[in-house]
């Protein structure tokens, strides 16, 4: 039962730790594009 | 192309593999009986075998993919290709993970130096190698060329292992199904049905992971030329 639950748990965690990884790399990324845009609107008012 | 109808389908996709994954540890909790001599640690081989067949399909896309790029230079199939090889890796690495799991369980040992396992090992190093060479390479085009050559190359290694259990002896078992394989493999239809049930849901989820992972990817290689610009025209 041991290895099995274990199989399992490891399988699960690698997926979820993929997607979570996917996630803060697409947060950054927006905080990125709005960063950008705002300073885009900045240089435009300059 | 692929990778298009992927984004466009991957709501649908990811939904889809839910419920399949979700009636996939079902069937292997419920449905599938358990093994008279493994007893449950064969269950291991309903996610075992389909994370195998994920990193293989992963890693033929990429040897397409790498051929394509090569052929069209087109980079959307750069990033089809690098897309791929990652989740590849990810899903070698689960096979690498889940097996010395089983092994333990049915040989008592965590690891052999079994032709398979030895061959996955090295699959799971070379496309390593093909991630650090993408991100270590001078340019964008180096790196997808280098990229691509290695892709390429690194899937010989694919049929090795498929046939390594055929051509060379062994810890691992002959192929259950497919190619080589033993017809009907001597499977419970209650075992056959909750495979190909585990290896439909866990295509489902590469798919849908590859919907996901491609536009993201994209995203940044063109943040990455927007950053490179701005930086050109402060200058």
């Amino acid at each position: 039962m041991g290895f099995m639950v274990a199989a399992y748990l490891v399988v699960w965690a690698g997926l979820f730790l993929y997607v979570f990884w996917l996630a803060r790399k697409s947060r950054k990324l927006a905080e990125e594009v709005k960063a950008l845009r705002e300073a885009i609107v900045r240089r435009g008012h300059e | 192309m692929i990778s298009r109808a992927l984004e466009g389908w991957s709501r649908g996709l990811a939904a889809a593999a839910a419920v399949l994954m979700v009636l996939a540890v079902l069937a292997v909790a419920l449905y599938a009986p358990i093994e008279r001599e493994q007893g449950l640690p064969q269950k291991i081989f309903y996610l075992h075998v389909p994370s195998a067949w994920v990193m293989f399909l992963a890693f033929f896309f990429v040897f397409i993919g790498s051929v394509r790029y090569l052929w069209k230079k087109d980079p959307a199939w750069d990033t089809f290709a690098y897309c791929c090889a990652e989740l590849g890796v990810l899903f070698c690495t689960l096979v690498l993970a889940t097996g010395p799991v089983w092994g333990k369980a049915t040989w008592g040992a965590w690891w052999t130096w079994d032709p398979r396992l030895t061959l996955t090992l090295i699959l799971w190093l070379i496309y390593s190698g093909y991630l650090i060479l993408r991100a270590s390479a001078a340019s964008e085009e180096q790196a997808a060329r280098f990229g691509a050559v290695l892709g390429i190359v690194g899937f010989a290694d694919v049929p090795l292992i498929h046939f390594s259990v055929l051509w060379w002896r062994g810890m691992h078992p002959a192929p259950v199904i497919g190619l080589g394989g033993v017809q009907g493999g001597g499977l419970h239809p209650a075992m056959l049905y909750t495979l190909l049930l585990s290896l439909v849901a866990f295509t489902a989820l590469f798919l849908s992971l590859l919907g996901l992972r491609i536009p993201l990817r994209r995203a940044e290689m063109e943040m990455r030329d927007v950053r490179r610009l701005s930086t050109f025209t402060q200058t």
